[in-house]
């Protein structure tokens, strides 16, 4: 049984690596396709589906770690990240008891926000533009249906149950 | 940890706020860090993918050629037309081999009767991209070699045909490649026939614009658009791309570089040119000391003079 909950725990931190990985291999480096954050996609559907095997602290080492290996500014994806999973996870597991639909919709908004801040932090200086990054949260928006059935099937739950345990 | 703590008491959920608190002011000092001290950051950064990124390499290798093999199969289904178009190719193929013996022998003769000496200082060393940026605040390409191999930030990326970008941030064994599509990519361009300078910025986009055009009537779709030197850091005319003009009337470049099947790229090592900074010394007999050397250097100086 604690074996159990311990490979449970492992789980997010090794599919987080795969996440941050997945973007970088070089399928067509130079052709600038939009790709989805898979990272973001994968924590939010874990965090809705398993907030005990997502601590807040895994979560920030892989949000830092994906901001520096992605060549993304480094510390904002990280707490956009924090902060849209800590809104789902709270207040008493609120989020959990959320459709599939509404999980969708929050995550997308949530994700659009934060690459609407980070652009905004970015205008500072020279940033890539608000049209770069539009295909970037579209193509993280169509993946986190996806994800968040992948993740369920791994963690072997039914998807949504109202209440705390 | 406190922070894994989900069911607990109100003391260690007050914690828990208190540390996330710490992280999220940590978090946004990173950035302001990097906004500040952007150097370092991604000093550490590039350490960071040079630690990471070849450790993965037999994870991304296999399955960037899975991918690629499947976008090959797809090709297979227009292989007989393929064919054809192949063989008209190799057909005019054979007579510009022709044309290109013909040209080597006449240059191998000219240089002889000129006894030239062409710059030796390009020397390039070839590189595997490892990864890509992967993400869209970038463009950019992680290569395998780095200061061990004696790459510096600075030096142009070519691909077989053309330009691919410069190297910005290296680490002892991986380098990235900012491409020319890169909104902070600024290169300083020529454009031929008609000569004129311009500056390349890339925008995101898959065609960088030309700016600063101090001749913009003087070009037409189709120029071939190679670099200027201008600056020092590019070695001049490598082949960029040609123009093209899109939809917004705004003077583009079609890149020359393979951009979507980019696997190697080779990096111009380039020891800086000499500069000619003083008049030469005086030609003559050691002199001795100082102060009988001031007058013996006025007649000297008369002497080389004529």
């Amino acid at each position: 049984m604690r074996s159990g909950r311990w490979s449970r725990r492992a789980l997010l931190p090794l599919l987080g690596i795969v996440a941050i990985h997945a973007p970088l291999v070089p399928v067509a480096p130079g052709s600038g396709a939009a790709m989805p954050d898979l990272l973001w996609c994968l924590v939010l559907a874990f965090v809705a589906r398993a907030p005990d095997a997502a601590p807040a602290a895994v979560i920030v080492g892989l949000g830092l770690l994906a901001d520096l290996m992605l060549s993304r500014p480094p510390g904002l994806g990280a707490l956009g990240l924090l902060i849209a999973s800590e809104i789902f996870r709270a207040p008493d597991g609120a989020a959990r008891g959320w459709s599939p639909p509404r999980e969708w919709l929050f995550a997308a908004a949530a994700f659009a926000a934060t690459i609407l801040a980070t652009a905004l932090a970015e205008r500072l200086t020279l940033g890539p533009g608000l049209a770069a990054l539009r295909g970037h949260v579209v193509a993280t928006v169509l993946a986190y249906p996806f994800v968040a059935l992948g993740v369920g099937w791994l963690l072997g739950q039914r998807p949504a149950r109202s209440g705390t345990r | 940890m406190a922070l894994q703590k989900q069911a607990s008491p109100d003391y260690l959920r007050g914690l828990r706020r208190i540390l996330l608190g710490i992280a999220a002011a940590l978090m946004i000092g990173l950035f302001l860090l990097w906004r500040v001290d952007n150097l370092r950051v991604e000093q550490f950064r590039a350490s960071l993918i040079d630690a990471f990124a070849p450790s993965f390499d037999w994870t991304i290798r296999p399955l960037a050629s899975a991918t690629r093999m499947v976008s090959d199969l797809r090709s297979y289904a227009r292989v007989h037309e393929q064919n054809e178009e192949l063989r008209r190719e190799l057909q005019r193929m054979q007579g510009w081999r022709e044309m290109a013996l013909q040209l080597e022998q006449k240059n191998a003769r000219l240089l002889a009767l000129n006894r030239v000496r062409l710059n030796p200082r390009i020397s390039f060393v070839t590189a595997e991209v490892m990864a890509d940026a992967g993400g869209p605040f970038q463009r950019s390409v992680t290569i395998n070699v780095g200061t061990a191999d004696g790459v510096g930030d600075g030096a142009a990326a070519v691909d077989g045909l053309g330009l691919v970008g410069r190297v910005a941030g290296v680490a002892e064994r991986s380098a990235r490649v900012l491409l020319l599509t890169d909104s902070s990519s600024r290169v300083p361009v020529t454009i031929l026939p008609s000569g004129g300078r311009a500056i390349l910025s890339g925008d995101m986009t898959g065609a960088p614009v030309l700016d600063f055009l101090d001749q913009a009537e003087a070009i037409h779709p189709g120029d071939r658009v190679v670099t200027s030197g201008d600056g020092g850091i590019f070695p001049a005319d490598v082949l960029v791309g040609r123009v093209t003009r899109t939809a917004d009337g705004r003077p583009r470049v079609g890149l020359a570089a393979d951009y979507a099947g980019l696997a190697f790229v080779r990096l111009l090592r380039r020891a800086p040119v000499p500069m000619v900074t003083e008049p030469g010394g005086l030609i003559g007999p050691r002199q001795p000391e100082a102060p009988a050397a001031s007058e013996n250097a006025h007649t000297a100086a008369a002497e080389t003079g004529r």
